[in-house]
């Protein structure tokens, strides 16, 4: 545990650079950026589908895809992505290889810090995101529920629930987002072990591909995926995603066994990627030297 | 497994792809010192890198301090490594990249802050541990990398080029400091392509060349061996025709060419397959035919070709 805290914490102070810095903030902005456009611009008009339910059910959904998903996805892939193809292009890797146990500390510290930047980025941005772009305040409620009886709903005051609760739509994000980050990290620090020389690459390439595209796929491929599990747990922790839950098609793309379950799931798959990452690197042969210092 | 080598090599053979790194490779060494001698490319890197369990020998077996190095956590607390490249974090202090390494070797946070303090203080870094590597000279960085390797008191020391990159005064202090460390009873273990570099550390050597063990013993048993070996030599004469002559008659040499230099005395340039005998046998030479001779050089000391020379010796070749 010593070596383990010893890598986080250097690694840790390592990443404090203005470079690392402004990913941080790009990371921590986009979710508040994307909330506030969408606040600002998007028109629910007075149409009928424009209950302050469906404004916050569109709303958490798309928290929760500029944020768990793609913030989280954006800080994973550059925290853990690069974590052993930047060791090995730099020849720092050699010192750490010849420490007892040092690559396993090596590849645990960096998944630390890799959770750790990319939660606290994401978390920061859905905090200040439900702070400044959703639905709330009574005067938001009064003009809500206004609207909801001006289209001819049987009951306005069952569709109160529906506004935002800040609390519980934070709660449920920052949960999310942690998760997500363990995941992401995880996944992203097997495929950088496994295929160090185009890490990056192959990253972005699996997350589109299998995450963004077999994840949302209505087939049985899809419960592979991280998103499946992460969008599982965003219906069973958000009452505001309910009138989007009810769609035969979601059925299809998320699953309704318990929050424990979809958090044993992505545990397994945190464990499995991080044992791949561990046996990866103890089985290879990694070398520093150049291909013609032989 | 309790030995009495310090390293055992058995027929080990390394492989990239087909690439031969290390061909056929014995050696029992018992504890000392030990400089492992050769040419850019014979396989220094990758035999290092067998014994600090990096590389997995194709064929043969590895043993070092009787273990098998690879994935050996227990072997590497007695292993201090300093490899031939740099790799060194560039914005990170050399106290605190020390301190770390320190800590992956189980030292607790302050114990390993103190000995990483005093490691660069014993490499002469006392003054530029604090400040970012980046800000570092080449030798500085040597002399960190140094103490990377010897802060955990490893009972064996491995260091890859050590001098490379150093001034006169840096070598002689990194020398200072390795002579001390071997002085107290540690292994050591240098590769390097400079011969006086490692004779100022060992009296032991081992030639290696194509991935393959020429020779070993101390710098005189090597000179020996080379001693008699073919090799072409100068001589700059007043008379060189008569010189060339001379030789060719007392069957010295093989082969011989005159070349005029712009200054001076003309150029002999000879092979001969029996140097030793020529060393002997040309002073005499010289004076009983009266010749002035200026300058007398070995036309190919460079240690690739001494390396050639003993790869044909290997080969059973003339």
């Amino acid at each position: 545990m010593n070596s383990i805290m010893a890598v986080f914490f250097f690694e840790l102070k390592r990443i404090m650079t203005r470079g690392r810095a402004f990913w941080w903030g790009v990371v921590a902005t986009f979710p508040v950026a994307i909330m506030l456009l969408m606040k600002k611009y998007v028109d629910f008009g007075p149409q009928e589908a424009a209950t302050p339910q469906t404004i916050s059910t569109v709303f958490t959904i798309v928290l929760y895809f500029v944020a768990p998903t793609i913030s989280c996805m954006l800080g994973a892939l550059l925290t853990a992505a690069p974590a052993v193809a930047s060791e090995l292009e730099q020849h720092s890797w050699i010192y750490l290889a010849v420490r007892p146990n040092g690559l396993f500390h090596l590849i645990v510290g960096k998944y630390l810090v890799a959770v750790m930047w990319t939660a606290s980025a994401t978390v920061t941005g859905v905090i200040i995101a439900v702070s400044l772009a959703a639905v709330d305040g009574p005067a938001d409620v009064t003009a809500a529920v206004e609207q909801q009886q001006r289209s001819n709903s049987t009951d306005a005051a069952e569709m109160v629930p529906g506004i935002i609760d800040k609390g519980q739509v934070t709660q449920a994000m920052v949960c999310l987002s942690f998760l997500s980050a363990c995941a992401y990290s995880a996944l992203y620090m097997m495929l950088g072990t496994v295929f160090n020389r185009r890490a990056m690459v192959l990253c972005v390439a699996y997350t589109a591909a299998v995450e963004l595209f077999l994840g949302f796929f209505p087939a049985v491929i899809n419960r592979f995926t991280i998103q499946y599990r992460l969008r599982s747990l965003l219906f069973e922790w958000t009452p505001q995603s309910e009138q989007f839950r009810r769609l035969d098609l979601v059925d299809l793309v998320a699953s309704d066994e318990s929050a424990f379950t979809q958090i044993m799931w992505l545990m397994s798959w945190i464990a499995l990627f991080l044992a791949i990452a561990l046996v990866s690197v103890q089985v290879r042969e990694f070398t520093s030297a150049s291909e013609t210092d032989v | 497994m309790k030995s009495d080598y310090l390293i055992e090599l058995d027929h080990v053979t390394k492989l990239y792809a087909t690439v031969i790194g290390v061909n056929d490779f014995n050696a029992q060494l018992k504890p000392g010192a030990y400089g492992l001698l050769g040419p850019n490319g014979a396989g220094k890197s990758t035999l290092l890198n067998l014994l600090t369990g990096q590389l997995v020998p194709t064929r043969g077996n590895v043993r070092v301090l009787g273990q098998t190095p690879r994935n050996n956590s227990s072997l590497m607390r007695k292993i201090g490594f300093c490899p031939g490249f740099e790799g060194l974090y560039a914005a990170t202090s050399g106290l605190d990249w020390v301190t770390v390494l320190l800590r992956l070797q189980g030292v607790r946070r302050h114990a390993a802050r103190e000995r990483a303090e005093h490691c660069l203080a014993m490499v002469g870094m006392s003054c530029a541990m604090k400040r970012p590597i980046s800000t570092y000279s080449r030798g500085m960085r040597q002399r960190t990398k140094l103490a990377q390797a010897i802060a955990h008191e490893p009972t064996l020391l491995i260091l890859d080029e050590p001098f490379s990159g150093l001034d006169p005064i840096g070598r002689a202090e990194m020398t200072d400091v390795l002579n001390d460390w071997t002085e107290r009873g540690h292994s050591l273990i240098i590769a390097s392509h400079v011969l006086h570099e490692i004779e100022a550390l060992t009296d032991s050597f081992l030639l290696i060349c194509g991935g393959r063990l020429l020779a070993s013993g101390t710098a005189s048993e090597v000179n020996e061996l080379l001693f008699d070996s073919p090799s072409e030599i100068e001589v700059d004469c007043s008379e060189p025709y008569r010189l060339a002559s001379a030789l060719m008659e007392r069957e010295l040499a093989v082969s011989t060419s005159v070349e005029p230099t712009a200054h001076g005395y003309d150029t002999v340039r000879l092979r001969t397959l029996r140097a030793g005998q020529l060393w002997t046998q040309l002073p005499s030479l010289i004076t009983d035919n009266g010749f002035t001779v200026t300058r007398v050089r070995s036309a190919d000391d460079s240690l690739q070709t001494l390396f050639n020379s003993l790869l044909k010796i290997h080969r059973g070749e003339k």
